[in-house]
């Protein structure tokens, strides 16, 4: 037995957080087997980020839902506690007013983080989308570009079937929007997990290399 | 077994579980050196993905002690704050000529430095990106002589190899003569032996590692083999896979050693 086994070690140190929005569409076009899917790859996102030691405590994921209506379904909450919810599809696509929701949870968190001396990772954002914005997106995609360049937020977005990716070029200015293989959900849902474990177990100077997108990416011909 | 002014010092570094799981040695170098009635603490924990990140600690250790032996040996201690901290500054220069002086571009040599040195009545420390530099009372507080530098985030902070090093680097000069213990130590004890929060060392543990390191019943080495035990084990790895390293020195409450 060693002769420091006693020694007090600090078991308060609050886990340094990795905030991730998921910034779902949930319009009438995703219903039937695309919000299923969806839903089952967010359990399984909420079970691979639980089954990790680090990223259970450091992870906080909140999701935001944009069909008829932008509805905050989850404030961010940690991993550990996190409980994939069941999602629905209906009503059209405010994704222009989705898009400044999340970018406001992620300003509040980062407030948050800054008054309790906490902390974090750069925040993130993942937008997955099969359509287009029914609303005026302009200003935040603005907002969304600004935050980049400040290097608020890394902010992601997926189209999967007939997403418009036109538009979603001019949303995501800083890297090109994903377009999703088939239905791939559960897949994409395993990488942003797998993302996260990464970032959220990353030491200074580590250059976070991301996972490959193979498993549910569409690579033009 | 000299000690230089009454310090005895122990150097201290172990791997952590993430190198031991992927094969990789560890990127941590630390060492005690003793020179003119001085005594030099030096750390240097390579950056997480910099390639060539333990070499780039090892020559950063190295220029930045033979600056030191140079500039102490050579003549009278400085004799203010301004001339210490011009010292360090040497060693900090000397540092980053030998990470430049590879061929390997300078990121891949990246790592953060720690220099403390122990002279007389004086502590002067130099620090660039994170890691604690710590220091005891004979009265027994524990504080921060230094505290990390992070940038903005968790996984960011300053390193040797950054662009405007010197800007980025902390200095600090203190009195030494009611000094009873002093450590540094490297990112990956914090969890454990610092409170993040209040950005201070968690006194508990300097306190019994203090007084460890202090009980010359067993001899310098076994107390560094029981040190690196400790940072081996379950409860420290439970807060990190990060390397560790920690550089103790410490002198009788007294004031004086004996053999």
């Amino acid at each position: 037995m060693g002769q420091l086994d006693d020694i007090p070690i600090n078991t308060e140190n609050v886990e340094p957080r990795s905030p991730c929005v998921l910034l779902l569409d949930t319009s009438y076009s995703m219903s039937g087997e695309p919000i299923r899917q969806l839903n089952e790859g967010l359990r399984a996102f909420e079970e691979d980020l639980k089954q990790d030691k680090l990223a259970s405590k450091r992870v906080e994921t909140a999701v935001v839902t944009f069909g008829g209506r932008v509805e905050v379904i989850q404030d961010f909450v940690i991993s550990a506690s996190f409980s994939a919810p069941s999602l629905t599809a209906n009503g059209d696509t405010p994704m222009g007013e989705a898009l400044g929701r999340a970018l406001d949870l992620v300003r509040d968190r980062r407030r948050m983080y800054k008054d309790s001396n906490l902390n974090h990772f750069r925040p993130w954002i993942f937008l997955l989308t099969d359509g287009a914005p029914t609303d005026a997106w302009e200003s935040a995609a603005d907002r969304i570009e600004q935050a980049e360049d400040a290097g608020e937020v890394l902010f992601f977005a997926v189209g999967v079937e007939q997403a418009d990716f036109s538009v979603l070029r001019r949303i995501s200015r800083k890297r090109p929007p994903i377009k999703m293989l088939e239905t791939r959900f559960r897949e994409m849902f395993l990488w942003i997990s797998d993302s996260q474990k990464r970032v959220s177990s990353s030491r200074p100077g580590d250059q976070v290399q991301l996972p490959s997108r193979d498993a549910w990416e569409e690579v033009p011909a | 077994m000299s000690s230089s002014d009454d310090w005895e010092s122990i150097a201290c570094s172990v791997a952590g579980t993430s190198h031991t799981r992927s094969g990789r040695p560890a990127e941590d170098i630390c060492t005690v050196m003793e020179v003119a009635s001085a005594t030099v603490l030096a750390l240097a924990d390579g950056a997480g993905s910099a390639t060539h990140a333990r070499e780039g600690a090892t020559l950063a250790v190295a220029a930045s002690l033979e600056t030191a032996a140079r500039l102490l040996a050579g003549s009278d201690p400085p004799s203010d704050q301004e001339a210490w901290h011009r010292l360090l500054g040497e060693c900090l220069r000397s540092a980053r000529r030998a990470i430049d002086a590879r061929d390997e571009p300078r990121n891949k040599l990246a790592c953060t430095l720690i220099l403390t040195i122990l002279q007389g009545d004086t502590l002067a420390a130099a620090r660039i990106g994170d890691g604690w530099i710590v220091a005891e009372h004979r009265d027994g507080e524990v504080r921060a002589v230094l505290v990390p530098e992070k940038g903005e985030y968790f996984n960011e902070t300053f390193f040797l190899s950054s662009d405007r090093y010197l800007d980025r680097a902390a200095f600090r000069t203190e009195s030494a003569s009611e000094l009873t213990g002093v450590a540094i130590l490297s990112d990956g004890l914090e969890m454990a032996a610092c409170d993040l929060q209040a950005m201070q060392p968690f006194a508990p543990f300097f306190t019994r590692l203090f007084e460890f390191v202090r009980d010359r019943s067993s001899s310098r080495d076994a107390r560094r083999v029981e040190v690196e035990s400790l940072l081996d084990s379950d409860r420290i790895n439970q807060k990190t896979d990060d390397d560790k390293s920690l550089v103790i020195a410490v002198r009788g409450v007294g004031g004086s050693a004996t053999a």
